[in-house]
């Protein structure tokens, strides 16, 4: 009989822990906050390609919301110091206007920081080397990264699990029950979201392709000789076949001359062959958009050129010889573009900028 | 009792086996091998082959789009495809790909046919309409492979360099990109292709880069004209019929 009874206890206690620990592990109910997720629209001009979202991480705008405030909160980081928005500033079209980007420990990246515009219009091979196949994963990266916001997911889950607001965000944009279901990878989906909004349809460039309004003859120029238009008369600068219309990339890599190597062992940062393992790939680097080139010096992968007359000149030789320099760069270096002629090509570059985007409420800080 | 768990158990089995052969997809495929040689042999990207006189040259990048695939039937014709987007960029890059190259496979209906046609280039009724009138996942959705100066699709991509002095270091680079309605070709080769119900039928399409530029007495120019991705370009006016007809002889069909 007293065993009886012991067996009874143990198993009382035994049901009594595993719920406890259950209530644990769910967290808060949240099931008293309304979910109703409705769709966020972005509109494109009809020349922009469809902004792609995955199927199981659709725009909605309490995703968007979510994402925001991840995005421009500290609480990514280990020391509460740095947010995404840190390297990410929306009045420089999302860079941070350094050559390379400091972490939380101070540490210096290798690489500088890369435009958000547009973003949204990356499939895959995110990042200057390609690294990330998707905006949901790449957003996950600099939390963890040591150089940069130096933390750890199941933190920063902690934190966001404990955190009231965050509950609430985290029920709104993903119809979660329990508190214990915020993840980072629902983070990850909702700063992608985020990321997804960051959209520049609305320069000098496009105004002018929608008949709103003319180029100078100085800005026909240069547009005439970015994409190689025959007729002009002018050189052909083989600008636009890594940059090409509408979005100012084609999203491929080269190895645009930046550094003189006899071996493709040789580049210091291998960039796309780090990641494909494959030695032709090293020296190439992801073709970043140059919507909004004006406000996003330094310029190249590391930021080695202050302005875009250095970036010309550059292109303007031909880039510096390597056994897989782009065939497309070489070419340009034999068009011996005058001084007028590369003012014309930046006169040209400076209608792609547009900051309209920061007239959207929902692209900036919720801190502010 | 014995016999009558005997009796549906074999029953079970026999439905069992029944489903398997009836849920079989037996409709016969046509599987398209794409592969970029160089004269006899399988081209390597960034790899040298001899090109004329003392010059080598290396090819970086190569692609094309091919349209209209299409079965020549005396009962009709069979379409496998409208577009597709060939490019030898992960396949080439070892000599054992290079020798696979790119493979598509299509269903197709039983039949004998005649022949095989399709476009070297995106069909002018595709050719129509810019990238963002197809969807971000549509091989004509990439704006890369879009010239809008054109309004075309760039139909192929052949860049690589050339070592024009023989002393082992690429010195110029060469960009042939073509494009524009004018350029189109349509290939057709007859050859007897049956398709049998069930069967999987092989056909390789095959490229020689050597013939894209010519032959001895006859080769496109590439020294002295090392970049054409203008068909507007009344300078290299004559590039624009050699290039695509040169296309159109340097592909072979051979039906496994």
């Amino acid at each position: 009989m007293n065993r009886l009874i012991l067996i009874l206890f143990i198993s009382i206690g035994a049901f009594a822990g595993c719920t406890s620990d259950e209530i644990d592990d769910k967290g808060v109910d949240l099931t008293n906050i309304s979910y109703d997720p409705q769709p966020y629209d972005v509109e494109l001009p009809d020349y922009f390609p469809d902004l792609y979202s995955p199927s199981d991480n659709p725009l909605t705008y309490d995703g968007v919301q979510l994402g925001r405030h991840l995005f421009y909160d500290p609480i990514l980081s280990a020391d509460s110091t740095m947010s995404c928005s840190s390297c990410h500033e929306p009045g420089l079209a999302f860079t941070d206007g350094l050559a390379t980007s400091t972490g939380i420990d101070g540490i210096a990246g290798r690489r500088s920081s890369m435009s958000l515009i547009n973003i949204g219009f990356f499939g895959n091979k995110l990042f200057w080397d390609g690294r990330s196949p998707s905006l949901e994963h790449q957003a996950l990266q600099p939390v963890e990264d040591p150089i940069e916001l130096h933390e750890t997911w199941p933190n920063v889950e902690r934190k966001l699990r404990s955190n009231e607001r965050y509950r609430e965000l985290f029920r709104k944009a993903f119809g979660i029950e329990y508190s214990g279901e915020i993840t980072k990878e629902l983070a990850g989906k909702a700063i992608a979201q985020f990321e997804r909004i960051l959209v520049s349809t609305n320069s000098r460039f496009d105004r002018e392709r929608q008949g709103k309004t003319f180029f100078t003859s100085e800005e026909q120029d240069g547009f005439d000789m970015f994409f190689d238009d025959s007729g002009s008369g002018l050189p052909e600068a083989e600008c636009g076949h890594c940059h090409n219309f509408p979005l100012f990339t084609t999203f491929e890599f080269f190895n645009n001359g930046l550094d003189s190597v006899s071996s493709l062992e040789d580049y210091e940062d291998k960039g796309l062959g780090e990641v494909t393992m494959y030695r032709f790939d090293n020296g190439k680097f992801k073709a970043p958009t140059l919507r909004n080139i004006e406000l996003t010096a330094p310029y190249m992968h590391d930021g080695r050129f202050e302005t875009l007359e250095e970036v010309l000149d550059h292109y303007a030789t031909g880039g510096h010889p390597s056994p897989n320099v782009d065939p497309l760069v070489a070419a340009a270096g034999t068009r011996n573009l005058s001084e007028g002629q590369k003012r014309s090509i930046i006169a040209f570059l400076r209608t792609l900028t547009d900051t309209s985007y920061l007239q959207n409420p929902d692209v900036l800080s919720p801190f502010n | 009792m014995n016999k009558l768990k005997i009796f549906f158990s074999i029953l079970i089995v026999g439905l069992l086996f029944s489903c398997s052969d009836s849920d079989e997809d037996s409709s016969p495929t046509i599987t398209v091998n794409y592969k970029a040689v160089y004269g006899n042999n399988p081209l390597v990207l960034n790899e040298d082959v001899w090109f004329f006189n003392d010059e080598t040259m290396t090819f970086s990048k190569l692609n094309l789009f091919i349209s209209d695939l299409t079965l020549k039937g005396q009962n009709g014709d069979q379409l496998l495809s409208d577009v597709e987007f060939v490019t030898f960029e992960t396949s080439n890059r070892t000599e054992d790909g290079a020798a696979e190259g790119m493979s598509q496979t299509f269903d197709a209906e039983v039949g004998d046919y005649n022949g095989i046609s399709f476009g070297i280039g995106v069909s002018p009724v595709l050719n129509s309409l810019p990238p963002s009138e197809y969807d971000s996942d549509h091989v004509l959705g990439q704006f890369g492979a879009y010239w809008a100066a054109w309004n075309s699709f760039i139909f192929s991509k052949t860049e690589g360099m050339i070592d024009s002095d023989g002393d082992d270091e690429p010195d110029l680079a060469f960009v042939y990109h073509a494009g524009a309605d004018k350029m189109y070709r349509v290939k057709t080769v007859n050859t007897d292709i049956s398709v049998l119900d069930g069967e999987e039928v092989e056909i390789d399409v095959i490229i020689d880069y050597k013939r894209v530029f010519g032959e001895m007495d006859d080769h496109i120019d590439i020294l002295n004209n090392p970049t054409f991705h203008s068909p507007q370009d009344t300078a290299l006016a004559e590039l624009t019929q050699q290039l695509p007809e040169n296309f159109l002889s340097a592909i072979t069909v051979e039906v496994q």
